[in-house]
């Protein structure tokens, strides 16, 4: 039963942001097929077109010869394609049967009652088919990830899938999960099912994939046999942008160490972590998703608690053990996410720009200044150009780019000795995001040390003195100077070697 | 392609959604008036001073304890002791004055007595990390059970006459209990709008993980609202004594569903949902008047309870709508 979907020319809008464009892909029935891409490349959107999550814009999609539209998630799974996503939905009490059958459970004489012997028979059948070594009747939440990934897969296959669509099947397993997973990738593709699989793990594509495409930017770069091409390829085609390192401006003196944490650990989040930051340095921080680089900052803030580590303020050993330690020792963070975790959305922007400061504002009885109050909030507005009516206007009202000025010039009020900014250009446009990199610069010739988590690589080239490059929880690289470019920073964020050894490397 | 396409409102749909805005933002308020127009129009006795201010003392007591919990209720959390509290706190102000025979004291313990109790809820739910609903609720259970061991269920009478002043006084013509509130309602007024505290509150409700990323100490907060709460109960308690001239050990007990309902009809009005100062005020005349004007129109008891329990349903309804629009 051969199966071949096509898609041609697939073009998708989201507003003004083109993800995909004119991108073709072809999925054969005994052919792993890997996609690959950045974040943000438009891998996630494809992969919604082929599972009918969303539709394109413009372009077609051939099943097996025959012009197709999917019309929603079920249609696509009653034309025999099912994903298999990155976060498993499944029932923790409820039995593997169950879980395979949930919405579709063979039912008796009085409709509504479930056959529970031939639940059981039939789900025994399908493992047995698929090699699946599971008892029908053992409860979800006692299987290991890698088994619940296979029930999964087996709730797929029960729906008579014929191309599988795996979104980082690994990202949650273990090495023998791992392994175990790619031999019976292997076996599925055996028995002539189409499978695309898209992960970050270049090894894993190459052991796995007959073929790869390759995604930059909603453009195709690149298609080819996993035989005929190799890893620096590979990465080349997702990066390979031509970025100036376009500072706005040279280094400036960088002077001595103002910052430095020792063997930051936190469960599961981050393993033995070292660097210093340094007056006057810009210290990017790059990584995948889920690498760890949040999780590292809020585990040295005080935000979260950490197993282990040291922080050392201009030399001398500081105790943060909550957010306000760290506010009074000098470090601020300016969070990843503006809505959810900078602003209050009920208030204006005076009453958020001053929120830190209230102390400094308050008078006898507790009384607050609101004459300075707003003077200093009219001035920060002034500053930072923040568009709004009056310093009384709701956050609400002000778009992407405004609030987060808002979110920053709260922090501007304190001289912080460290500002750390996570991912503080997202979604904002272009000119506005220019004006935060000025912020951010002003503040690094002002003597701040500064750190910039961010996704976007221009903007770790446009910005950074140094570059720390987390993987997975372990710090990767760091990069200085010369050796600072998208293509190392992906490197290492992907592959890199052996994590650095945090113990004895010597920082420059 | 129409300009209806790129998101540009045509001049009628501007001028709708500026009036959907306004009735969002002042219907409570415009509810409230219409209200008034309708008593005043079918009983005769309803727009006269004597009334307005016998609308007034009646709603004192339930002023000043929806205050209270509205300083709780803007951190979004709830205490549901307060009932329990004011019929306890009744009885321990009663006590107090019976075995001191003096109103300062008297006074000064009830104060006591709130704060204790507000602290106990503040500390188990802020520090204790257990969630304010079961906390504040089994803390009722306890003052209550303690109140009843304490009176055995016996009110607690023969106070002296001089005590009834909170309750039953007047001034130039306006019950004390009325200034007593205005009171409550200034102070609470202060601390939540023009200090550093009332803005810890507001932040907190409006967004605790962002104000913890602010640097806004969310414990201690949540401590002081509730102690306020206690504070709040106690005086309830105090006022309510002294009216009724005796403290019976379950006076309070029914307060807590109407308070309740009174902040969530405030919620409504005036800040898209979210519970605040002048919104419970306004609740509380809502309730007071409607109470009032029924009466006045001689209609029966139950029908005046189920006429409640349909303001406090269309009122809860439109806070959620409210909320989820406001994101």
């Amino acid at each position: 039963m051969q199966t071949s979907l096509a898609l041609t020319n697939i073009t998708k809008r989201f507003g003004g942001v083109v993800a995909l464009n004119q991108v073709n892909i072809s999925i054969e029935s005994g052919v792993v097929h890997g996609l690959v891409g950045e974040n943000g490349a438009g891998k996630s959107t494809l992969a919604k077109i082929i599972c009918g999550i969303i539709k394109p814009d413009i372009g077609e999609i051939t099943l097996n010869g025959k012009p197709v539209i999917i019309h929603n998630a079920n249609h696509a799974i009653e034309l025999g394609i099912a994903l298999i996503p990155q976060e498993l939905e499944l029932v923790p009490f409820l039995s593997v049967a169950e879980s395979i059958y949930l919405g579709s459970e063979p039912t008796r004489l009085i409709p509504g009652m479930v056959d529970r012997k031939q639940l059981f028979q039939k789900c025994k059948e399908l493992l047995d088919e698929l090699e699946i070594d599971i008892n029908p009747t053992a409860k979800v939440m006692d299987l290991s990830i890698s088994q619940q990934q296979l029930v999964v897969i087996a709730r797929a296959f029960s729906k008579n899938a014929k191309i599988l669509l795996m979104d980082e099947p690994t990202s949650r397993l273990g090495p023998e999960g791992i392994d175990a997973l790619l031999n019976y990738v292997v076996r599925l593709k055996n028995k002539g099912i189409a499978i695309i699989y898209i992960s970050h793990h270049i090894d894993e594509i190459f052991r796995v994939c007959d073929v790869i495409t390759i995604l930059r930017d909603g453009q195709l770069t690149g298609f080819c046999k996993t035989s005929e091409t190799n890893t620096d390829d590979i990465v080349q085609r997702m990066v390979g942008r031509h970025v100036e390192r376009g500072k706005l401006q040279d280094n400036t003196d960088i002077g001595d160490v103002i910052l430095q944490v020792k063997n930051i650990a936190r469960k599961r989040y981050a393993q033995g972590i070292s660097f210093e930051l340094h007056r006057g340095e810009i210290l990017g921080i790059a990584g995948l998703i889920g690498a760890g680089r949040t999780e590292l900052i809020r585990a040295i803030l005080g935000i979260d608690s950490r197993e282990e580590g040291q922080i050392f303020i201009e030399g001398k050993p500081a105790k943060i053990n909550s957010y306000k330690d760290a506010i009074k020792c000098g470090l601020v963070l300016v969070p990843e996410e503006r809505i959810k975790q900078g602003l209050i959305l009920s208030m204006g922007i005076r009453e958020n720009i001053s929120l830190p400061i209230l102390k400094r504002l308050t008078r006898w009885f507790g009384y607050l200044d609101a004459f300075q109050e707003r003077k200093i909030a009219n001035g920060l507005m002034d500053r930072l150009h923040i568009k709004a009516s009056s310093s009384d206007a709701p956050v609400r009202s002000l778009s992407g780019g405004n609030q987060q000025k808002v979110v920053l010039a709260k922090w501007l009020n304190i001289n912080a000795k460290v500002y750390i900014f996570d991912e503080p250009t997202r979604g904002i446009d272009v000119l506005t995001k220019s004006e935060i990199h000025k912020i951010i610069q002003d503040l690094a010739s002002k003597g701040a040390g500064v750190i910039v988590i961010s996704s976007e690589l221009p903007e770790i080239l446009a910005l950074s003195n140094r570059v720390l490059v987390m993987r997975e929880g372990i710090l990767s690289a760091i990069l200085v100077g010369g050796d600072i470019s998208e293509k190392n920073i992906m490197q290492n964020a992907i592959i890199g070697e052996n994590r650095i050894d945090t113990i004895n490397r010597q920082e420059v | 392609m129409s300009l209806k396409s790129v998101g540009f409102k045509s001049f009628s749909e501007k001028r709708s959604s500026r009036i959907s805005s306004i009735l969002r933002r002042y219907g409570t308020l415009m509810f409230f008036i219409l209200m008034i127009a309708f008593f005043g129009l079918t009983s005769r006795y309803f727009f006269t001073i004597s009334n307005a201010l016998t609308i007034l003392d009646q709603i004192a007591v339930l002023a000043i304890l929806a205050t209270g919990l509205t300083v709780v209720m803007i951190t979004g959390r709830i205490d549901l002791s307060i009932g329990y509290a004011v019929s306890a706190l009744g009885v321990l102000a009663a006590n107090a004055l019976l075995i001191t025979h003096s109103i300062t004291l008297a006074v000064l313990t009830v104060i006591l007595g709130g704060i204790l109790i507000g602290a106990v809820n503040g500390f188990t739910i802020s520090f204790l990390g257990i969630p304010d609903f079961i906390g504040t609720l089994a803390m009722g259970f306890l003052v209550e059970g303690v109140n009843q061991a304490f009176t055995r269920g016996y009110p607690v009478s023969n106070l002296p006459q001089r005590f009834y002043i909170f309750g039953q006084g007047k001034f130039i013509g306006i019950p004390i209990s009325v200034f007593i509130t205005l009171g409550i309602l200034l102070i609470t007024w202060f601390l939540l709008g023009r200090t550093r505290f009332g803005r810890y509150v507001y932040a907190i409700g409006g967004n605790e993980e962002a104000a913890v990323l602010s640097g806004v100490s969310v414990r201690p907060n949540i401590l002081i609202s509730y102690i306020l709460c206690g504070v709040g109960a106690a005086v309830t308690g105090l006022v309510l004594t002294s009216r009724i001239g005796a403290a019976y050990p379950t006076a309070g007990d029914g307060m807590l569903l109407d308070t309740i309902a009174t902040v969530f009809l405030g919620a409504t009005a005036f800040r898209n949902g979210e519970a605040n100062l002048w919104g419970t005020l306004l609740g509380v005349l809502i309730i007071g008047t409607m109470t009032n004007g029924l009466t006045l129109l001689d209609v029966p008891y139950y029908f005046q309870l189920m006429a409640k329990g349909l303001i406090i349903v269309v009122a809860v309804t439109i806070t959620s709508i409210e909320r989820r629009r406001a994101g």
